[in-house]
């Protein structure tokens, strides 16, 4: 609560004061006294006389708060704030009021109107000032503990980040390895080295940090709490062998039962008992039960450790954490489905993954390139790219990465086998950025790239082998080209994220659920979870809980670490013993709450939760600030600091007068991020609009209370704006829609007490639409001038 | 006459289990219905005395009370707008004639600079 404001009106070296008199100013604030402790003028506030003027000002007056009365508040920011500083003052303690381009510049051929706009836009920010305190630091108790689901690149990259920050990672995994899709590569481009090496890497620093816990074969099973106080159920299916299991795999050779490796995507077998993948560090043998034969326990009876347990039960655990990463991946496209490429069917069809498998040294060939059927050594290879992708049937997205894949893989064969032809039937290569040194290096190294869709791939005549069939494009002719393998580049599908993560996500009103995710944009068509694209990629409905990795979009390893790291920073934020958290984090006067639960539905961000005394409390960590909250409160008792709600009602219930007579007194709310540039934008050009337009940026649209319509209308204001931008373009997700949606009830509401609807306005404005501003402005105050005046003014 | 709630207005509070009309009302004879969604409803309007509370408290303004036969047939209404320091009232009699009070609710504000 500022106590003696000073008041400061800036000339702007005649920029402001050759169209706004600093007489009629001075004359018009004669009456201002309250709470005021100086008022003066300058020429040029900014300029060494001005500074030493505001210093000497607030030491003699002890002043509090002082009101800068002239440009935009981004210009000369730090000068002004410095210098108050210097003077003993906080820098949020300079209330910056625009008069240059929100007064002076747009009424630049009317400066008697020009004045008397300028005179009520000090004494609204007069009472916003009144009501103006420093910041106190808000400290928060962090998180220690994050949930990572999935142990791909991404889930285990974001983990190392984290664990070695001091926090405690849960990584919970769905198979029965760690290490996701890049375990099961053969070699990484564009360096060509080994996949398993990143990933023995990861786990390595893992295990050292002794922050990780790994959970392997485990799903959630539930989840509830809100961002920062997560609790999960993760349910773990037993691997039947215990961990007194030395690896002997005496097991696996009496076990009856083969069954295809799926590790090795299908090639080779393996037994129902079966070793575990060389990364896994829990290490021992599992069974797949659902294989074994009726009253089989040949492996328990042969195990010299005793260590099988056939009747084990899967194990649940409840685990709390304060965040969490959605690193669920990708999977390869089941290109089975694309009929004409003869997956399945033929054996000589492999898919991208299944050539990884088959030229690691690990591999069910140990590294040997033979036709999968029958052994035999490969003669000529060809490599079908977007196999079921850019296809509308199929999956429409480009992948991205298998070009690049197939370009490593076609180089790899001519490496290993200078001898092997090798063709590459593409539609459009794609090897973005870098990626253009493998398709030129592919070239030089004799791969040959035919502009081909095969219509089909079929057995050869009389001949072992294989036969890809289709017309190149370039030249009209249709070709048949031989091959003993073909290896089909398939695109990759999305995991999506967990159903019951979703479901939880999505948010239930009334038993059904709100389909957020999709209604805002943040898991796309495809399946994709791609957050709030450009401009928030990590944005989720729950604060806390970001994704990573390939389930954002078909990623290459460097993209899927990079964006592991950027979820990592983001859950970093809140991590820590005491975290000094945005000064301007939602706050509530829990004495005015009357628990209506409003601010709790309306978050965008799902950062509220209850106290023991069931009131709603925001999650201070997690809180964006945008205020969406302090808009929907019909209590007023949502009061962060900075512009809140009970300083808006102060602006607009200000003592103010036409600024011409019958001209429309109207207040607009302008959204800060684009609606109030569009109106700095409009200033700047010289664009004129209606003097009675009396503009006050807020945070976001949503920000806007209705109580201050309820407020304005008996004091007398004749119109009211609210500004924000277009949809899905708004940076706190909901906040617009919010805003758009109140405008709209207060239209009825207005309706129904015999006003006119018309005197509420909501408009979607872009950063660079200062004509459309100047167009509605315009047109709104025309239409307020053909109904008259507000009837309520005067009562 | 009962509260009337304008279906198109009322979101039940959001969803929430108890809403605003409901915990104000003195004779507790608001509650959600079992619809889909849910809007409030006045569950006997017998009882109803119009007292206005409801009607003042509905943060999207929902909720209607017409008055009482007696002072004004079926078009009269009487509507609060109810601000932080004032209620606005708009009464609207039985031919349709449009009266507006406001009423301060606090007096003395802060910004008493002016006259």
């Amino acid at each position: 609560m500022a106590i003696k404001t000073g008041i400061f009106f800036c000339g702007c070296l005649g920029a402001i004061s050759d169209v706004i008199s600093p007489a009629v100013v001075e004359e018009g604030l004669k009456k201002v006294k309250k709470l005021v402790g100086d008022k003066q003028f300058s020429s040029w506030l900014c300029g060494p006389a001005g500074i030493k003027l505001l210093q000497q000002s607030i030491r003699e007056h002890q002043l509090d708060c002082v009101l800068i009365a002239g440009c935009p508040g981004q210009v000369h920011r730090e000068l002004f704030q410095d210098a108050a500083g210097v003077a003993g003052l906080p820098p949020e303690m300079v209330l910056r009021l625009d008069i240059r381009e929100g007064c002076a510049f747009p009424h630049r051929d009317n400066p008697d109107v020009a004045a008397r706009k300028a005179v009520n836009l000090i004494k609204m920010w007069n009472g916003r000032a009144k009501l103006a305190g420093p910041y106190e630091p808000i400290l928060v108790p962090g998180c220690r503990r994050v949930l990572i689901i999935g142990a791909g690149l991404a889930g285990l990259s974001a983990a190392a980040e984290l664990a070695e920050a001091g926090v405690d990672v849960f990584v919970v995994e769905q198979s029965s390895y760690l290490g996701g899709q890049v375990a099961r590569l053969n070699r990484v481009f564009p360096r060509l080295c080994d996949a398993a090496c990143g990933i023995t890497y990861l786990v390595g620093r893992l295990n050292d940090s002794g922050r990780a816990k790994f959970f392997t074969l485990a799903e959630i099973a539930s989840i509830s709490g809100s961002s920062g106080r997560f609790s999960a159920v993760v349910r773990i299916a037993p691997r039947y062998v215990h961990s007194s299991c030395n690896g002997c795999g005496l097991c696996a050779e009496v076990c009856p039962v083969e069954a295809p490796d799926e590790f090795n995507c299908g090639l080779g077998r393996r037994k129902a008992i079966y070793a575990p993948r060389p990364l896994d560090p829990v290490g021992t043998y599992l069974v797949e039960r659902a294989a074994c034969p009726p009253g089989c326990s040949k492996c328990a009876a042969s195990c010299p450790a005793g260590a099988v347990e056939l009747e084990a039960e899967p194990q649940k655990l409840e685990l709390q954490f304060g965040g969490a990463i959605v690193a669920t991946g990708c999977e390869a496209y089941d290109v089975a489905r694309v009929g004409r490429l003869g997956h399945g069917v033929h054996k000589g069809v492999i898919t991208s993954l299944q050539m990884e498998r088959l030229t690691a040294p690990d591999g069910p060939t140990g590294g040997k390139l033979v036709q999968p059927d029958n052994g035999r050594p490969v003669q000529r290879v060809g490599f079908v790219q977007c196999a079921g992708s850019r296809d509308r049937g199929h999956q429409p997205w480009c992948s991205s990465v298998c070009c690049s894949v197939t370009m490593k893989q076609a180089m790899g064969v001519k490496e290993d086998h200078p001898g092997v032809r090798v063709y590459v039937f593409y539609t459009d290569i794609r090897t973005p950025g870098e990626y253009e040194d493998l398709y030129i290096a592919a070239q030089e190294a004799g791969v040959v790239f035919l502009r081909l869709n095969p219509a089909e791939v079929v057995p050869a005549v009389g001949d072992e082998g294989l036969v890809v069939r289709g017309e190149d494009t370039l030249t009209g002719q249709v070709l048949e080209i031989a091959c003993d393998l073909v290896v089909l580049a398939v695109g990759l599908t999305p995991r999506g994220i967990p159903a019951v993560l979703a479901d939880f996500m999505d948010g239930q009103r009334e038993g059904r659920p709100t389909d957020y995710l999709k209604k805002y944009g943040l898991v796309n068509s495809y399946g994709f979870f791609t957050g709030h694209k450009q401009c928030f990629p990590l944005e989720t409905i729950h604060a806390g809980i970001y994704p990573a990795g390939s389930c954002q979009e078909p990623m290459d390893m460097a993209s899927t670490v990079r964006s592991a790291a950027g979820a990592a920073g983001m859950l970093l934020k809140t991590m820590g013993e005491q975290v000094e958290v945005f000064p301007l984090v939602a706050r509530i006067d829990k004495t005015k709450c009357d628990k209506c639960n409003r601010c709790v539905e309306e978050c965008p961000y799902g950062v509220w939760y209850y106290d023991e005394k069931g009131f709603p409390t925001p999650n201070q960590l997690f809180c964006r600030s945008c205020h969406t909250c302090m808009g929907a409160c019909p209590r007023r008792c949502i009061v962060p600091q900075g512009f809140n709600t009970l300083q808006q009602i102060n602006m607009v219930t200000a003592k103010v007068k036409e600024v011409a007579p019958g001209e429309p007194h109207v207040i607009a709310f302008m959204c800060e991020n684009d609606a109030y540039q569009a109106v700095l934008e409009a200033g700047r050009l010289g664009l004129s609009y209606p003097a009675g337009v009396h503009v006050i940026p807020v945070r976001c649209a949503g920000a806007c209370n209705m109580v201050l319509i309820q407020d304005g209308l008996p004091e007398g204001i004749d119109g009211f704006m609210v500004g924000g931008c277009y949809p899905e373009q708004c940076h706190y997700t909901r906040g617009i829609d919010r805003a758009e949606e109140r405008m709209a009830n207060m239209a009825v509401t207005l309706k129904d007490m015999v006003l006119d609807p018309g005197r509420v306005k909501f408009i979607r404005l872009g950063v660079r639409e200062a004509p459309k501003f100047i167009r509605e402005a315009s047109a709104f105050v025309d239409y307020l001038k053909s109904i008259g005046p507000n009837p309520l003014k005067g009562l | 006459m009962p509260p009337k709630v304008d279906p198109l207005k009322c979101d039940a509070c959001q969803g929430e289990s108890e809403p605003l009309c409901e915990q104000v009302c003195p004779g507790n004879l608001m509650t959600l219905d079992l619809g889909e969604p849910r809007k409030a409803y006045c569950r006997d309007a017998g009882d109803c005395w119009d007292c206005m509370s409801c009607t003042k408290a509905c943060p999207r303004q929902a909720i209607q009370t017409t008055i009482q036969y007696q002072l004004a047939y079926f078009p009269g209404k009487l509507i609060p707008l109810v601000g932080t320091n004032s209620v606005t009232w708009t009464s609207i009699d039985c031919n349709g004639m449009v009266e507006r009070f406001v009423i301060r609710t606090i007096i003395g504000s802060e910004d008493d600079d002016e006259e």
